[in-house]
């Protein structure tokens, strides 16, 4: 079954797939996807005459045909999902294969006491109860067409589920992989992280992908933090070179509550990330940092939302983007104190360095204050390398590729030092290098 | 060791350094004075080799070769290091870091194996305790949150790592405390033997009771208007540097 990203084709794709997705026999789910379906008839797809889409033309994605069932070549998928391992991360891992849950190629035979994580399909056919609870509830209602339309044609993805008081003491890998070939390949994943009161978690979704091929992850993620339980979330990608990437992550807090999370955009012609975090309850704090390392004719798109609903809350955001050649990045933070936040702690800044002349970076931070007894900073920079912190390192002997090396691995590490995994970050360290070219001596150099 | 001749240079376009002329010898320290704006920070500059820094007539001659054959990193792995009036600020590269990786640059060019972690690590704890620094500054971003004498106690470190055969002070007085001044004052005079010399530019006569110099210079208007001994010095403090305005407009001139 194919579809183009226009409301008329989805309509259509809908009414010739619904009947086979899981739970069709759940009238709330039913429903769920008609009113996504409705929305999308109303909203359509967002174009560069929307604000919230100026920078980011999305007409590289919608000139394609996708293909929402496409075939899967296992045997290819099983040495990818394999080599894709992080050693020494040690985790629990659920592989995603074009949107569908595999738990052949997953490695999540013993769960700890207290933790559920594995496919959302699977979790609608055996308790519809435990996913209507929670599904689309962080999703805000004036989502745009991408989020619809994963809600449209929600089917399967992932379900974690950590009961109170747990720590899960390794981390929960997601492995989001494509297989793509003749066609292009549409991944819809849906992702369900509830952390209920006190429990504890680190989650890893890693998009990954070394296809060539059109394809387009249009992924939506939902995180729960129940009151005390805490989470960490490394959002990683590293999708194929003519990838579309649409990603849309939404976290709801409760009270004193505490989520970090990392999103690291390394690979994938056009990536779109949506991120959401809603301080429902008082004492919640988020942590929101952000990496875009871009070259070639990359785009990188960040847009994060931080609503501050409850009192006594913090959020602390940070992005970054490194661009090289023609990439392009856009950073779109806002954040709203509403009125009842008092004694809100916020600060934001979103940093820039452009490696090349043709490299380009807009940025808007944005801060909208309903509430009088508050501390908030937020800022942008942009700029280049310091020429005479690249003259300092010369004077000492390093050689000036280096030395330049060395000031935009330091730029671009200082992004990802939150990340409390350290088998991941030594992984993101080497990405990061090879991405830069930044040369040996930039080996051991993170502290 | 160096020696300077005629030398002419530009910062942007203009004119700063007019013609000096200056021979530095094994084991030997020059101190360069003089007010504002005569030219002492741009001839430290030029001879680190900043870019920016041209040089429009003129020789430098180090270790028998021409100084502008060799590019800044060069220049240092060959034996010159520059202490900056400002040292710079680098977030996210540790100071250990910078210090291991300018070490092993110099041994490298030298044909010498790379410390290993232990000799480095023994190393530079005996000249931690030189500039009177603790070792959790090893693990701080380069000169980031510095106070002023830190940055110029961490300069100091950096040359004691790098145990240079020439050594440029540019200023390395100034912003400091008399108990900082010392401090440094301590750690340069450590390191002075009879193969190291330095060049200590300086606008005060204050640094040099405590670094005595072998020889002291005067610049002005990018011009050596005056040399003489360490008491040319005690002149300069007693009289300013008015009493070299003479000499200096006939250079001028």
């Amino acid at each position: 079954m194919s579809v183009k990203l226009n409301t008329e084709s989805c309509e259509q794709a809908f009414d010739s797939l619904s009947g086979e997705l899981v739970g069709v026999d759940q009238a709330w789910l039913s429903q769920r996807r008609h009113d996504a379906l409705n929305r999308l008839g109303n909203t359509g797809f967002p174009t560069v005459k929307h604000e919230d889409w100026k920078y980011t033309d999305i007409r590289l994605l919608t000139k394609h045909e996708y293909v929402l069932d496409a075939s899967i070549d296992l045997t290819a998928m099983a040495a990818k999902v394999e080599s894709s391992r992080i050693d020494a991360l040690d985790a629990l891992r659920i592989v995603i294969v074009n949107g569908r849950f595999r738990r052949d190629l997953s490695t999540i035979d013993s769960l700890p006491e207290g933790l559920i994580a594995g496919g959302l399909a699977e979790q609608i056919a055996s308790d519809p109860a435990s996913v209507k609870a929670w599904i689309g509830q962080a999703l805000p209602e004036n989502g745009h067409g991408f989020s619809s339309l994963n809600d449209a044609f929600v089917n399967d993805g992932v379900y974690i589920n950590v009961s109170a008081g747990i720590t899960v003491s390794r981390p929960v890998e997601i492995v989001y992989m494509i297989s793509a070939g003749d066609v292009a390949p549409l991944a819809q994943p849906r992702t369900l992280v509830i952390v209920a009161e006190g429990a504890s978690i680190e989650v890893v979704e890693r998009y990954i992908s070394d296809s060539e091929d059109t394809y387009l992850t249009n992924a939506v993620s939902e995180v729960f933090v129940g009151s005390g339980a805490r989470i960490e979330l490394d959002r990683i990608q590293e999708e194929g070179s003519r990838a579309g990437h649409v990603g849309g992550l939404f976290v709801c807090q409760r009270t004193d509550s505490h989520a970090v999370i990392n999103t690291i955009s390394l690979d994938g012609m056009l990536i779109r990330n949506d991120l959401r975090a809603s301080l429902d309850e008082p004492g919640a704090k988020v942590v929101l940092n952000g990496l875009a390392l871009g070259d070639g004719r990359q785009h990188i798109d960040n847009h994060t939302h931080v609503d501050h609903i409850a009192e006594h809350c913090i959020s602390r955001e940070f992005y970054k983007s490194v661009l090289d050649d023609r990439s392009r990045a856009v950073f779109h933070g806002r954040i709203v104190v509403h009125k009842d936040a008092q004694k809100t702690d916020s600060e934001q800044q979103n940093k820039s360095l452009l490696l090349s002349r043709n490299a380009e970076v807009d940025t808007k931070p944005q801060l909208e204050i309903y509430a009088d007894d508050v501390k908030c900073s937020h800022g942008a920079t942009v700029g280049q390398l310091d020429e005479t912190a690249v003259y300092y390192l010369r004077t000492r002997g390093i050689d000036e590729q280096s030395a330049r090396g060395i000031l935009t691995f330091a730029f671009a590490d200082s992004a990802i030092t939150d990340i409390s995994n350290e088998a991941l970050r030594a992984y993101i360290d080497t990405r990061i290098r090879d991405k830069l070219g930044a040369g040996d001596l930039t080996k051991g150099m993170s502290f | 060791m160096l020696t300077i001749k005629n030398l002419h240079a530009t910062v942007v376009g203009k004119p700063i350094l007019k013609g000096i002329n200056l021979e530095i010898g094994d084991g030997e320290v020059h101190a360069i004075m003089g007010p504002n704006g005569s030219g002492k920070s741009t001839l430290a500059n030029v001879i680190a080799g900043r870019e920016g820094y041209e040089v429009t007539e003129g020789t430098i001659t180090y270790k028998g070769k021409n100084l502008f054959d060799l590019a800044v990193e060069e220049r240092a792995r060959e034996g010159i290091f520059l202490a900056f009036q400002y040292p710079v600020e680098i977030p996210g590269v540790s100071n250990i870091y910078l210090l291991k990786a300018a070490v092993n640059a110099g041994r490298k060019h030298r044909g010498e194996p790379d410390l290993d972690a232990m000799g480095f690590l023994k190393l530079v704890r005996e000249k931690l305790k030189l500039v009177e620094m603790r070792d959790e500054f090893l693990h701080r971003s380069i000169n980031e949150g510095f106070s002023g004498g830190e940055k110029k106690r961490n300069e100091i470190l950096q040359m004691a790592m790098l145990e240079p055969t020439l050594a440029v002070l540019d200023e390395t007085d100034s912003g400091l405390d008399i108990d900082a001044l010392k401090i440094v004052a301590n750690g340069v005079n450590s390191l002075r033997s009879a193969e190291r010399s330095m060049i200590v530019v300086t606008h005060y006569q204050r640094l040099l009771d405590y670094i005595v110099p072998d020889y002291v210079h005067v610049l002005a208007q990018g011009k050596v208007v005056k040399s003489g001994g360490k008491e040319l010095a005690h002149e300069l403090e007693a009289h300013g540097y008015s009493w070299v305005g003479d000499d200096a407009k006939a250079a001028a001139g």
